[in-house]
């Protein structure tokens, strides 16, 4: 049984949906989600308190699918679309909605252009009272190189891609190239 | 099963449209202003740096804009515009979908309806035509000698 395999059994058995442009057409690259965040990709099923980032995130993932050109940040960027977080091993990748409400995608790459998307969050969410212990004071006390909230969506990505893939690891690469097409990177390195 | 498109008419024909389509069409529109700056940059070979510099804006802020699409003040796609000499004229369109979207498109589900291909006039007789972002209604920028 190969990955395309596992791939195959998942969106048989519901445990992935593709997701397929609203409005355009041609699909340069693929995107998958959980049952869980392709609800709040669809318009007659986003929850109220994600709808308005749903409906921006769905258009950035339509754009994506069709193959609109991404800028694609690196680790430490604050103002891109996409990045892959730290640390890099883990392969777990980031698409940022930035206005408010905003948003955060999780997911890992299958292959080149096909992206696997596991777990969403509001960054209120992210940063709320049941977070509020993650004081700026606590990150830097603690030497952390990388926010806690962000390390709990890491494992929950990788929690999530196991019970997909439980035998095949993430698709990795040492360029960008190597997960997308037409993409450059912010800055001009990666 | 309800369609993409129908749920578009509702929405639109709706007292309040909800905002999951109002976020995507915000986004779509922001796409499509994005796509037009960085192909007229890349066919007038300007950087960043110096369209920033024409309009006194930090180099680091055009970066942003160009980098992802952002909710640009009408004030600035005008200023952009005219830093490569142009100047944004804007076209509402109906929404409309081909045909054969009708049959295609099902919510939640596979298939989805294609969407318009926005021609892109930079002007002076040069069309370019941007397949990537498919809005209800298009920006067009044209020479500022022409307008």
């Amino acid at each position: 049984m190969s990955i395309r395999d596992a791939l195959k059994a998942n969106l048989d058995a519901g445990n992935l949906v593709e997701v397929t442009p609203i409005l355009g057409s041609g699909a340069i690259r693929k995107v998958y989600a959980v049952p869980e965040v392709f609800a709040q990709l669809e318009p007659s099923t986003a929850e109220n308190e994600f709808i308005s980032s749903s409906g921006q995130l769905r258009r950035w993932l339509d754009s994506f699918i069709i193959g609109r050109r991404l800028v694609v940040g690196p680790r430490r960027s604050r103002t891109c679309d996409m990045k892959r977080l730290e640390p890099a091993a883990d392969e777990v990748w980031e698409i940022r909605k930035q206005e408010a409400p905003s948003a955060r995608l999780f997911g890992r790459f299958l292959a080149t252009d096909e992206l696997i998307l596991t777990n969403m969050e509001l960054v209120s969410t992210l940063f709320g009272r049941d977070n509020a212990w993650v004081t700026k004071a606590t990150w830097l006390r603690k030497k952390l190189t990388r926010w806690p909230i962000w390390r709990r969506e890491i494992r929950n990505c990788k929690s999530a891609w196991r019970r997909l893939f439980p035998t095949y690891p993430p698709h990795t690469g040492s360029a960008l190239s190597d997960y997308l097409s037409r993409a450059d990177p912010e800055g001009g390195s990666w | 099963m309800i369609t993409y498109q129908e749920q578009i008419q509702k929405a639109v024909a709706g007292e309040v449209i909800p905002s999951f389509w109002l976020g995507y069409f915000r986004e779509a529109y922001r796409e499509d202003l994005n796509d037009q700056f960085v192909q007229l940059c890349d066919a007038l070979e300007m950087s960043k740096a110096a369209l920033a510099r024409k309009i006194g804006r930090r180099p680091e802020q055009v970066t942003r804009w160009f980098n992802s699409p952002s909710n640009l003040e009408a004030d600035t796609v005008s200023d952009l515009a005219l830093a490569c000499g142009f100047r944004p004229v804007t076209r509402l369109e109906r929404i409309t979908f081909p045909s054969s979207s009708k049959k295609a498109a099902t919510a939640p589900a596979q298939a989805a309806p294609t969407g318009n291909v926005v021609a892109v006039d930079f002007g002076a007789g040069s069309v370019l035509s941007s397949t990537a972002s498919s809005t209800a209604f298009a920006s067009q920028f044209e020479m500022a000698a022409n307008g």
